[in-house]
């Protein structure tokens, strides 16, 4: 049954995909902003000769669904063509390059508002009303509400200008990148000993991080709180305290336990989220991933390349939303496949 | 019953079931984008960290944006070009006074009207150690011109005019040659560097866009796409112009590049020591530069030129007559002052001061409201007229200037702000009946600017402009060798354009670049060049 269950859905990822790109390539084309004429920028004494030598190069010349084709045949192989703006480098090497980049973001806002999240919402929950919960309450109602850019630059104008705490952009300090085994310099810094790339990698992403991580933690902490203070007045609760077990068994073992698998579903939910925040996140803070790539891609009218990233990230998000779907099977027999 | 089944055996949650539930959420979060990671990147591409003394003898540049090739036949940005030139010299270059010098190129000299010869220096390496030859500036120039098979198509084939071909003398003499004459051709060749044909070949393009090696100063060590570009001192390096002292190999350890595109990350750069220059520094933060206790203000004069435009073809500017009202209409002098505070310089016409050619009879641009008001009249419009003005949206403030400028004078305009390249192409089409916009000549050639423009089949005539003197006149200057006949034509050009305006205000702003005290012998180029060959660091 879960094979079936498991199968269907990534069948499914098919004709999302599809509509994706369709509706993508649609935009693209749509929008007023001609690729050739970005290429050659105000090229000077440029002949419709060359404008036209460039544009049949790129398959500009040819009509919208046979582009469209011509994508979709060659995407399927895995070939996602060459970019315009990287004058004709292949997409699929320029994604490699910056892909570790923000894989690496989002691991760390990941982890970053797990961290955050999990003890704020045990605690509130201990006392709803309490000082902490209502300062975990306002926190997370300012971490939802705050737009990810403005917040950035905030933080930035803090941490990184006025104290001079943190870096404010890129992803290390200058000459102390690590050697490259995995492309996610804090790993690579850790794989290879070296404590100083390690250290510097981490406070590069701390300000991206936290506010990538924001709006999840929030979210996170929000929904841990809520199903820990249902939890805390279930009777087995009640019956474990009698049995005179110390509190910190009932609350992380008991309580808590139970408590985390509505939460983990939205864990799942929000980790989809930081798919899409990445593209600013990483613009405002010249975090030099694919959410910026697909940002000055699209300002290029860099239709491959956009096209790519924008699959990439709805492929990821689809993945991610099925992982929550089967989890939610394995936790809730109710919704399991027969 | 599909429910009921589940109810009472497994209901509960045993540590199990939650250990899958965490270890599937990991699989989700983790390994998913980790699989994706090794499956893009692949697990073979290790990099060495960088020296740290490299790091430490490099010069720190902040640009204004990003590079996205570095192939020097591959793009048009002028920031590309100033990161390659310190990798591959060209056979011409310019000083510090925009002089044109040979470089890789000893001497040149024309046979007839279509023939170049150029004496090629001797004893010259590119970066893997093979020898520069004649060979290689030949591949050079077929390769942009479009005369090899199976590449493709440089953007910059334009740039090189009527070039039809390349022919190799010998190993130090090679022959440019055009179809048509082409005066320009050496002003021309300081936009294309040098790439040897024999590397070329053996990576391919894409290896090539990623990696160029060159005959220049410094030897391309690691570029981090949106990061970084690392390039180090080449020790075998002949030592560059000589026209251009001191001769010899680059004081510096190496240059790091790095795109900075927000002026305020440059700016705060610059004054934490991160950077030892950075260009582009916005006119209003030019003081704050000036007041930094580390650093300095360097300005050049721009080879820019912004101006308003307006479409001859569509009312009320298909009255020449109110075109004429415009150039009265508008006052530079005070936009100049006090919105781009005295950073920029108010121009007669198309072509700044130092291009070739500049007609310096031209009348200093001026407002006079009642002769704009009576110039309106006599063409019909006695109460004004109201207009649009389209800009993008990094002209914004200028536009807005120029619009509360011109209102004393019964000209009111009103803003609209696009998005570059839907501005540029709309431009293009004619469809546009008062804009501003900009055009860049960094060659300081009127053939750069006036042709492109003005030209009746001009690709860039936005103005729908179309005057017979003018294009004869243009394509004279074209065709002449002596350098007195060009200048006369463009002269007379610029006296026409004067009169029939198709455009009624100029300027061009200046460079301003922030440098930090420690850098030596570098100051801001009217071309936005960054040779870091003659700088040094004090310690």
């Amino acid at each position: 049954m879960w094979s079936r269950f498991i199968s269907r859905r990534v069948l499914q990822l098919i004709p999302v995909l599809l509509g994706v790109s369709f509706i993508v390539f649609l935009t693209m084309h749509l929008t007023p902003g001609d690729p050739v004429e970005h290429m050659l920028g105000q090229a000077g004494r440029v002949s419709q000769q060359q404008v036209d030598e460039l544009r049949s190069y790129y398959g500009l010349d040819r009509s919208f669904a046979v582009q469209y084709w011509v994508f979709l045949s060659h995407a399927a192989s895995g070939d996602f063509g060459i970019s315009y703006s990287h004058q004709g480098r292949p997409v699929a090497s320029i994604i490699r390059e910056r892909s570790p980049a923000t894989i690496e973001l989002t691991l760390f806002a990941f982890l970053l508002a797990l961290v955050l999240a999990i003890p704020a919402g045990v605690i509130a929950s201990l006392r709803p009303q309490g000082a902490f919960d209502r300062i975990a309450t306002v926190s997370a109602l300012i971490g939802i509400s705050l737009p990810g850019f403005w917040l950035g630059i905030v933080l930035m104008i803090l941490f990184g200008l006025r104290l001079h705490w943190l870096p404010i952009s890129g992803r290390i300090a200058l000459g102390m990148a690590p050697e490259t085994i995995t492309g996610l310099a804090a790993v690579d810094a850790l794989l290879t000993g070296n404590a100083p790339a390690f250290w510097s990698a981490l406070r590069h992403l701390t300000l991206p991080g936290l506010v990538l991580a924001a709006p999840m933690a929030a979210m996170v902490m929000r929904m841990l709180r809520s199903s820990m203070i249902g939890v805390l007045e279930q009777d087995y609760v009640q019956f474990a305290r009698a049995k005179g077990l110390p509190e910190t068994m009932v609350v992380g073992k008991h309580a808590l336990r139970n408590a985390l698998i509505p939460t983990i579903n939205i864990v799942a939910l929000q980790t989809g989220l930081l798919l899409s925040g990445n593209m600013i996140i990483e613009t405002v803070f010249r975090y030099p991933g694919l959410g910026k790539l697909a940002v000055d891609a699209i300002g290029a009218a860099d239709y491959p390349l956009v096209q790519a990233v924008v699959l990439i990230y709805a492929g990821s998000y689809v993945l991610l939303n099925l992982g929550a779907d089967i989890l939610h099977a394995v936790l809730d027999p109710t919704v399991r496949p027969t | 019953m599909r429910a009921s089944r589940s109810d009472k055996g497994e209901g509960a949650f045993t540590r199990r079931q939650l250990l899958l539930a965490g270890l599937r959420l990991g699989a989700v979060a983790g390994v998913a984008p980790g699989a994706l990671s090794l499956l893009l990147a692949g697990c073979g591409r290790r990099q060495a960290p960088l020296r740290r003394d490299l790091v430490q003898g490099s010069i720190p540049i902040a640009l204004d944006a990003d590079v996205e090739t570095l192939d020097p036949a591959m793009h048009r940005s002028r920031t590309v070009e100033a990161v390659v030139r310190n990798v591959c010299d060209g056979l011409v270059t310019r000083d510090a006074q925009m002089e044109y010098v040979p470089e890789l190129a000893v001497s040149w000299k024309t046979e007839g009207d279509t023939r170049w010869v150029f004496r090629l220096r001797e004893g010259v390496r590119f970066h893997d150690g093979s020898p520069f030859t004649a060979a290689d500036v030949k591949f050079t120039i077929d390769r942009i011109i479009g005369a090899i098979a199976g590449l493709r198509p440089s953007p910059r084939k334009d740039l090189l005019g009527p070039v039809s071909g390349a022919e190799v003398i010998d190993d130090h003499t090679v022959a440019i040659v055009t179809d048509g004459p082409y005066p320009i051709l050496h002003k021309k060749l300081v936009f294309q560097e040098i790439c040897p044909k024999a590397y070329f070949e053996r990576v391919g393009p894409d290896e090539f866009a990623r990696k160029p090696i060159g005959a220049g100063p410094f030897r391309l060590v690691e570029w981090a796409p949106g990061e970084r570009i690392v390039l180090e001192r080449f020790d075998q390096y002949y030592g560059g112009s000589p026209d251009i002292p001191p001769v010899g190999v680059p004081a510096l350890a190496g240059v790091i590049f790095m795109p900075l595109e927000e002026a305020a990350t440059r700016l705060a750069s610059l004054e934490a020591g991160d950077v030892a220059l950075a260009v582009s520094i916005p006119a209003d933060q030019a003081e704050v530069v000036e007041n930094l206790s580390g650093a300095r203000l360097s300005v050049a004069q721009g080879t820019r030129t912004h101006f308003v435009g307006m479409n001859c073809r569509r009312p009320p500017f298909s009255t020449r007559g109110v075109r004429r009202a415009m150039q009265f209409a508008v006052d530079p002098g005070t936009i100049v002052e006090h919105y781009l505070l005295g950073r920029a310089r108010a121009l007669p016409g198309m072509l700044v001061p130092m291009a070739f050619g500049w007609d310096s009879s031209l009348p200093e641009p001026r407002q006079d409201a009642r002769r704009a008001r009576a110039l309106l009249k006599e063409a019909g419009y006695p109460d004004g007229i109201d207009v649009v003005l389209d800009c993008e949206n990094s002209d914004k403030r200028i536009g807005e200037a120029i619009a509360g400028s011109m209102r004393a004078t019964g000209v009111r305009v009103q803003v609209r702000v696009w998005k570059k390249d839907n501005l540029l192409n709309q431009l293009r089409r004619q469809e546009r009946e008062l804009f501003l916009t900009s055009w860049g000549n960094s060659s300081l050639d009127p053939s750069g600017i006036l042709p492109v423009l003005f030209r009746s089949d001009g690709y860039s005539n936005f103005f729908g402009y179309q005057n017979p003197q003018v294009d004869r006149l243009l394509d004279q200057a074209d065709r002449a060798m002596d350098p007195e006949a060009r200048r006369r034509s463009y002269v007379e050009v610029q006296q026409l354009l004067h009169e029939d305006a198709p455009t009624c205000f100029h300027l061009a702003l200046e460079e301003l670049y922030g440098i930090s005290n420690r850098v030596r012998d570098f100051e801001a180029r009217p071309d936005g060049m960054l040779p870091m060959h003659d700088v040094s660091l004090r310690a």
